[in-house]
């Protein structure tokens, strides 16, 4: 075949793409239902992933090492299943931010840093060149292959078809990829290219792999069983001799990271998604993809191998095996496929690296120029675009010098694994930066510093061995010291290169970002959005949204902000939704705060988060927030609930004291009005016998005449007032004494039974005067208390005497009942008088009481005995009650605590540890 | 839920998928006419995409959409 009819092939091709993307974009923007909007186009999109490495180097390498190959498109299915987890988080903040590469995720999420967005820049530019050349090498041989040229590249740029194939490329890349400013807003487009070449793709692998498996053999049983009786391919069977337990897991893992942090990836799979919905299919979609365009590729290894034997290049077994058995048409198809896998890959990455050195690299500079800003300033989003062209250009012709000078002498798979490893140095600052809010910028910094040190020492280095190091860096190590080899660092030697250098750059990389995220307190910036990212979800739920910004811009500036890159009709719609939507307040020629944060995140799409800021900052006259004010207002409800908290415990407490207080007054009150009523009731039981024995004195004195027994009757009464005045005044002063603690009970052991006999002894007299018996009954072991003997017989006199006066003449016995139940004895005296209304039970016992009391029991005594008694019952630990009803007489009962019994003696003591002598 | 069963599922074919386990089929013979590595790797793949299919689409109408974001 001739160059011509297959130049104008792929030509046709690019225009049918063109058509393709053409239309999806005016369907998107005219009906509104885009062809984006699909699980199943997300789904093909991503398989991007599969370049023009999996089209011809997954043969190439399995023909020579077996499964090997596999681990690349295994590892992303394994970790598929955690894309729930951790896509869906990364979708969902790349919307929210307006974040639209991974520079700027990374950037964004430690604290909108420059220099991180700069870093991972440069360092994707340098990881993803060698893989872009390989896709120009991968077009350019198996072009030579189909048209039966020399894969050796021209001597002379322009009549090198591979440099042309780059120039093309390049045109078709910038009309595809730098249509819009807003890098927020959908390639709608190239989507829609994408998802149509993965099906090209897997068609055209599909269709070669079932030729050669069913056409040429019969089967894969066939072919394998054929292969197995060639030595050399039996071999491979099992993993090779070479193969270590760690390089499958290592090359597993490193293409599971590489399937999210690539920055083609990133680009498709989170900045291009339109529903989080749509990962449900894809996550086994896209597995299932990968399963079937790898399924005939051992196969076919293994056939090309028998059929051609050693003389042909492995890497081209899809387009030479139909092509050596006459089907040209097949082979043209497997060109065209290889072309759709290289093509999508350049388009999809260069666009995101454009992206990232507009946003990160160039407009950063150039903002912070003041010149810039006049001679550019009014026009900036045509340059924008113009920096994206030129840098789409850049990476291209970089890549075509790579393919040229590097790239030609290694194959496929291992340039591929170069930049896996490379971008999984991203791993511990994405992964960190989503779940770990202590992740931080010098820790992010460090890491990937670090990591992608070691990268370069341990994977490119040794690539530069003959050219520009000698042999004995990798042999001896440099300087002649073996640990520092950078092919057996430390003198691992079981690993193959790329899971050697993926173990000791990731170790290196994590543990940095681990220490350096620990080792200093985190900045402001990088504690807010630290809250921003690992909290996206919690955020979006409560739909508050904070925003720590504190100053104030003027509306008309932020909207001249927006004028400058995006146009006016454009940015009056932004603010206008914006407006609408939270019903702000526009009269003021103030911007509200949450109106700037959203001209900053819809700038953050145009020219990244760092370059953003930069701009906001421009036109606004910010204050700068101090820790103490941030700290301040993600504290506030804490701080307001906290002091609420204390609030109302001290109010709480005030109130107890209030009560106290009051209580305490009410007692005062009262004791003082106790103390009057005391007073005048003394005074009046004094004045009482006093006026009595006055007036009699009075008529003696007046009348010497009267009669002898007249005066004898005056005279006994004057006796009798008299004592009964200093009986009142002695027991006032003993209920004094009592009460007061000055009159201390002489405690001994006393028998209650001959107490109670001898009290009743005493006041037998009495009731025999007025005909009445006095009955007593005690248990037959005497009950001893210890208490002050003549305390107690003072009270059971008391308490008799009283029986006894309120007894009628004649009337029935009186019961005095002694007993003992539990630790308490009681002794009842029990009469059969008047009684006492319950309502003034508890009167009785109170001072003159009896003063007040309505004739129910006009007392004869002092009114004082009660009180005494039972105030002297209450010094012994017991208790006097009374239950009386009026009628039915009365049963006043003395409570006593019997003494408890002896204490547990030594030995228990000493057992429990407590030692007494 | 989800995200739990997801993340067992990962785990449980990362196990599947390398060493030691990988190691037991780690021989030079055939079965079925494909050598045995090769057919337990496929078989593998296999399973873990028509689960992975299943633990999706079974879980996504009963989720509570509240605990879907945890």
């Amino acid at each position: 075949m001739t160059s011509l009819p297959l130049i104008l092939c792929s030509l046709l091709y690019l225009a049918v793409l063109f058509v393709i993307a053409d239309r999806a974009e005016r369907r998107g923007s005219a009906t509104g239902r885009s062809v984006v909007s699909n699980p199943y186009v997300y789904a093909l999109s991503l398989a991007v992933y599969c370049t023009a490495w999996t089209f011809y180097g997954s043969v190439g390498k399995a023909a020579s090492e077996g499964i090997e190959f596999l681990a690349v498109y295994v590892g992303p299915t394994l970790t598929a299943p955690l894309w729930w987890l951790l896509l869906r988080k990364m979708i969902r903040i790349c919307k929210r931010q307006g974040i639209t590469s991974i520079a700027d995720f990374i950037s964004a999420r430690y604290g909108k840093s420059r220099g991180l967005g700069v870093l991972v820049t440069l360092f994707c530019i340098i990881g993803i060149i060698p893989y872009m050349s390989i896709q120009i090498k991968a077009v350019a041989a198996s072009f030579a292959t189909l048209t039966g040229q020399a894969h050796a590249p021209g001597a002379f740029f322009f009549s090198d078809r591979a440099f042309l194939m780059t120039l093309l490329l390049a045109v078709f890349a910038i009309l595809f990829g730098t249509r819009k400013l807003e890098a927020t807003e959908r390639h709608e487009g190239l989507v829609a290219t994408i998802a149509f070449e993965s099906l090209v793709k897997l068609v055209a692998f599909v269709g070669v792999g079932a030729f050669v498996t069913f056409g040429l053999f019969d089967g894969p049983g066939d072919i394998f069983s054929r292969a197995a009786q060639v030595p050399a391919l039996r071999e491979t069977f099992q993993f090779g001799p070479g193969h270590s337990t760690g390089d499958w897991f290592w090359q597993c893992l490193i293409s599971g990271f590489a399937m999210l942090f690539l920055p083609r990836q990133f680009q498709v799979a989170a900045v291009e998604n339109v529903d989080e919905k749509h990962l449900n299919k894809a996550m086994w979609l896209f597995p299932l993809y990968l399963f079937v365009i790898n399924l005939f590729v051992l196969p076919m290894a293994f056939g090309g191998q028998l059929l051609l034997g050693a003389s042909a290049d492995t890497d081209e077994y899809v387009v030479s095996l139909p092509l050596r058995n006459g089907q040209l048409g097949l082979a043209v198809l497997a060109y065209l496929g290889g072309f759709s896998a290289a093509t999508s890959m350049i388009i999809v990455e260069t666009t995101a690296l454009s992206v990232m050195i507009s946003n990160n690299l160039v407009m950063p500079l150039l903002l912070t120029r003041n010149r810039w800003q006049q001679r550019w300033g009014t026009r900036p989003g045509p340059f924008v675009l113009n920096v994206r062209r030129l840098a789409i250009l850049g990476l291209l012709l970089l890549a075509y010098l790579y393919y040229r000078i590097v790239a030609n002498r290694l194959s496929l798979v291992s340039v591929g694994m170069i930049s896996f490893s490379a971008v999984a140095q991203f791993a511990p600052a994405m992964i960190g930066g989503l779940f770990w809010k202590r992740g931080t910028r010098t820790g992010a910094r460090l890491g990937l510093l670090t990591g992608s040190s070691v990268w370069l020492y341990t994977l490119i280095l040794p690539t530069l061995v003959p050219t520009i190091f000698p042999q004995s860096v990798l042999t001896d190590g440099p300087f002649g010291i073996d640990l520092l080899s950078p092919i057996h660092l430390f003198g691992l030697r079981q690993y193959d290169s790329i899971s050697h250098s993926a173990f000791w750059s990731l170790l290196v990389n994590t543990g940095f970002y681990v220490w350096g995220s620990l080792r200093q307190p985190q900045q402001i910036t990088d504690v807010n959005q630290a809250v921003l990212f690992v909290d996206v979800f919690r955020i979006d739920r409560s739909r508050d949204i904070p925003v720590v910004w504190k100053g104030t811009s003027l509306l008309t500036d932020i909207r001249g902000l927006l004028v400058t890159f995006f146009g006016e009709q454009r940015a009056d719609y932004i603010l206008d939704r914006y407006t609408r939507r939270h019903q702000l307040d526009t009269s003021q020629p103030f911007a509200d705060p949450r109106l700037v944060a959203h001209a900053e995140r819809v700038l953050t799409g145009a020219v990244g988060a760092a370059s953003a800021r930069i701009l906001v900052a421009s036109v606004a006259k910010e204050e700068p927030i101090t820790a103490d004010e941030v700290i301040q207002i993600l504290k506030s409800s804490q701080t307001l609930l906290a002091a609420n908290r204390q609030l109302t415990r001290q109010s709480t407490e005030l109130q107890q004291l209030t009560r106290q207080l009051s209580d305490a007054n009410e007692l005062l009150k009262t004791a003082d009005q106790q103390k009057d009523e005391f007073l005048s009731t003394v005074t009046h039981e004094i004045r009482t016998p006093i006026t009595s024995i006055r007036a009699l004195t009075e008529i003696l004195y007046d009348d010497p005449d009267l009669d002898a027994t007249t005066r004898q009757r005056f005279l006994s009464t004057i006796m009798r007032e008299s004592e009964r005045l200093t009986r009142l005044i002695n027991q006032v002063l003993e209920l004094e004494r009592i009460e007061s603690g000055r009159a201390p009970l002489q405690r001994t052991m006393v028998s209650l039974n001959e107490l109670v006999k001898e009290a009743a002894d005493t006041v037998r007299p009495l009731a025999t005067d007025k005909h009445l018996l006095v009955k007593t009954s005690f248990p037959l072991e005497p009950i001893r208390v210890n208490a002050d003997r003549d305390r107690l017989m003072q009270v059971l006199i008391n308490l008799i005497s009283n029986a006894v006066k309120f007894s009628p003449d004649q009337g029935r016995p009186i019961d005095i009942n002694l007993f003992s139940r539990a630790d308490t004895c009681t002794v009842q005296v029990i009469d059969r008088g008047v009684g006492i209304d319950p309502a003034y039970h508890d009167q009785i016992f109170e001072k003159f009481y009896q003063a007040q009391a309505n004739g129910v029991r006009k007392p004869k005594g002092s009114g004082l005995g009660l009180t005494i008694s039972r105030t002297l019952i209450d010094l012994h630990g017991g208790r006097l009650t009374v239950d009386s009803e009026p009628g039915r007489g009365s049963t006043f009962a003395i409570q006593l605590p019997l003494p408890q019994p002896e204490p547990v003696d030594d030995s228990v003591l000493s057992s429990n540890g407590i030692i007494e002598h | 839920m989800k995200s739990t069963r997801l993340l067992l599922l990962s785990v449980l074919f990362i196990l599947l998928l390398n060493e030691p386990i990988i190691t037991l089929v780690d021989r030079n013979e055939l079965l079925l006419g494909i050598p045995v590595l090769y057919l337990y790797v496929m078989v593998v793949w296999m399973l873990l995409i028509g689960l992975l299919a299943y633990v999706i689409h079974r879980a996504t109408p009963t989720d509570d959409p509240l605990s879907d974001d945890d």
